[in-house]
């Protein structure tokens, strides 16, 4: 029998049997439904959870020098920002007060920092250009607080006395997990600056321990008290251990769902079989092999496997974005193919069943 | 000397272990043009013998010869090709599908031996009405009588031109003109050639049959 032969009678048998292939139909997509409010929704908040924890907090490791022994210097930085696991990482100076230049120590202070390392690790930059080594930026905060209408100007040391002051060139924003940053004014470092405190973003959460063992090993302080260390490995391995939890328990929902499908499809196809006992007898007697028959049966059921798998997949959706989640398109595409395959596994005991039946005793008439 | 389209020897078959052997041996040729009715009381094995002979059954001792070659010892995949190309069925209830048209259902058996569909399109046309149905090759099998079906059933066990056709009490359910009808469809099928083997009690087959095989 020709497999386009074959493709044909199962479509035309599909038709004629429109009942069991509508139960079948009706099945498949009751399993994509059921599949998708449940585990997919699962999914769906699996995946917030995951990517609220992969957010920069959950990422961020800071180091701070403890006993200013200028360890941190832009070699330092540059080394631990190269780490393959490393997103970025920026060293910061002690804080200090700036005031407005153009009013002088009397003026409100903002706090202001020495930025090591790539500024634009740091903040983002809003308006006006990137600055020089001495120069600053100022965020929008900080413009309020120092009286400027625009960011045109120059800040001071708050305490008389320390130095020059150093020209705004533009305005920034602070990028996450740095946001305290967005209170003051960050000011290009020069090359020869030792930072106290380093910050780094771990490209993953899972990869934060290995980032701050890697860090540590790059500081190679003998003396632990040298460093005050804030380290996101312990939210990393609840982060692990939450997402093994929710995956365990969304495997368990799909199996559960497609095996009670796949033994309903099983039991419509055992039904739809043994009233076709005539028309399978007649198939043998014709000259139809055994092989032709189960994939004729096979290829019936995934007709209206595909059917159900089609609306039950668009319904699914439909209902997840009405609960406000986001359907996780990788889990809807695999539960449509799950429920196919389950459907053919269901599918084959009853074809293969109805394949060696006896034909003889359904074509005799006694 | 040319081998019968159909043979079988030492024939033994039993439906399960420990059931009752039927057939005590048969040896039997089944000529070509030439009507063979096999006949018997109720329970000595008319009609398996038929399904025996037609490879739907295995016998549980001896051989069953397709023009002079062993075909019972095949594997599933070749007894369904030799069904389909070289063995036509009749039932005793026709046993049409009642989805196809009468047209389609002659057309069936090419399904399952790779003949084109187009080419036997006009032989089963034919053939239907060579049987006096061709008019009614559009209807569905429930919209014809029982005799009219009957015909249709030998239209499609002829439409491959096997060289065996196997009738199971082709007769059973047909009033006398309908019984002439289906038995003149046989004679000339085994006058042009074919061998045909019937299944049946009837006095009416048996008095016509060429032959005589009795259980």
């Amino acid at each position: 029998m020709r497999l386009t032969q074959l493709l044909a009678e199962a479509w035309r048998s599909a038709w004629a049997a429109k009942v069991p292939t509508a139960l079948v139909a009706v099945l498949v997509a009751a399993m994509c439904v059921t599949t998708g409010l449940t585990a997919g929704r699962a999914a769906a908040a699996q995946a917030q959870v995951e990517a609220r924890m992969e957010e920069a907090g959950a990422r961020h490791l800071s180091v701070v020098d403890a006993r200013d022994n200028g360890f941190l210097t832009t070699d330092v930085i540059a080394q631990v920002a190269g780490l393959s696991n490393v997103e970025r990482a920026v060293g910061f100076s002690t804080a200090f007060d700036a005031v407005n230049a153009a009013i002088g120590p009397g003026g409100e202070r903002v706090p202001t920092w020495t930025v090591i390392g790539e500024l634009a690790d740091a903040v983002e930059l809003t308006w006006g250009r990137w600055p020089e080594p001495g120069e600053a930026l100022v965020s929008a905060v900080a413009m309020v607080a120092l009286g400027l209408e625009y960011p045109i100007g120059a800040v001071a040391h708050a305490t008389a006395g320390r130095g020059i002051s150093l020209p705004i060139v533009g305005t920034f924003t602070a990028r996450a997990p740095l946001t305290h940053l967005d209170s003051g004014v960050v000011v290009r470092a020069a090359t020869d600056v030792i930072a106290r405190r380093l910050d780094v973003v771990s490209a993953t959460a899972a990869a934060a321990p290995v980032t701050t063992t890697a860090t540590l090993a790059i500081l190679a302080r003998s003396d632990p008290n040298d460093l005050l260390v804030t380290s996101p490995a312990t939210l990393a391995q609840i982060q692990a251990d939450v997402l093994g939890d929710l995956a365990e328990h969304n495997q368990g929902l799909v199996l559960l769902t497609l095996a009670a499908g796949a033994l309903l499809v099983a039991v419509v196809t055992l039904a739809d079989v043994l009233v076709r006992r005539t028309e399978i007898g007649r198939r043998r007697a014709l000259g139809a092999p055994r092989w032709a028959l189960v994939s004729m049966l096979i290829a019936r059921a995934v007709i209206g496997g595909l059917l159900g798998a089609g609306i039950g997949t668009a319904v699914a959706i439909v209902a997840i974005y009405q609960t406000g989640q986001t359907p996780d398109p990788t889990f809807t595409a695999a539960t449509a193919v799950l429920a196919i395959i389950a459907t053919i596994v269901a599918t084959s005991l009853p074809a293969m069943m109805a394949a060696h039946q006896d034909p003889v005793r359904v074509l005799r008439t006694p | 000397m040319t081998a019968a389209p159909l043979a079988v020897r030492d024939l033994r078959f039993a439906y399960r272990r420990g059931a009752e052997e039927l057939f005590d041996g048969l040896d039997a040729n089944f000529p070509a043009g030439a009507v063979t009715a096999v006949t018997g009381s109720s329970g000595r094995g008319k009609s398996t013998l038929l399904y025996v002979a037609g490879l739907m059954l295995k016998p549980i001792g001896g051989q069953v010869l397709i023009e002079g070659q062993r075909a019972d010892d095949r594997p599933d995949v070749q007894r369904s090709w030799l069904r389909a190309t070289k063995l036509g069925f009749v039932f005793q209830d026709a046993v049409l599908d009642p989805t196809r048209t009468v047209l389609n259902s002659v057309i069936e058996p090419a399904l399952y031996g790779r003949a084109k569909r187009k080419r036997l399109v006009s032989r089963a046309q034919e053939l239907l009405d060579d049987l006096g149905v061709g008019q009614r090759s559009t209807h569905k099998p429930g919209q014809i009588s029982g005799g009219q079906a009957q015909r249709v059933a030998i239209a499609r066990a002829l439409l491959t031109s096997p060289p065996v056709i196997l009738a199971d009490e082709p007769t059973g359910n047909l009033d006398a003109e309908n019984t002439d009808l289906v038995l003149d469809a046989l004679h000339a099928a085994a006058a042009a050639g074919h061998t045909v083997v019937i299944a049946t009690h009837d006095p009416t087959v048996l008095n016509r049959a060429d032959r005589v095989v009795a259980l």
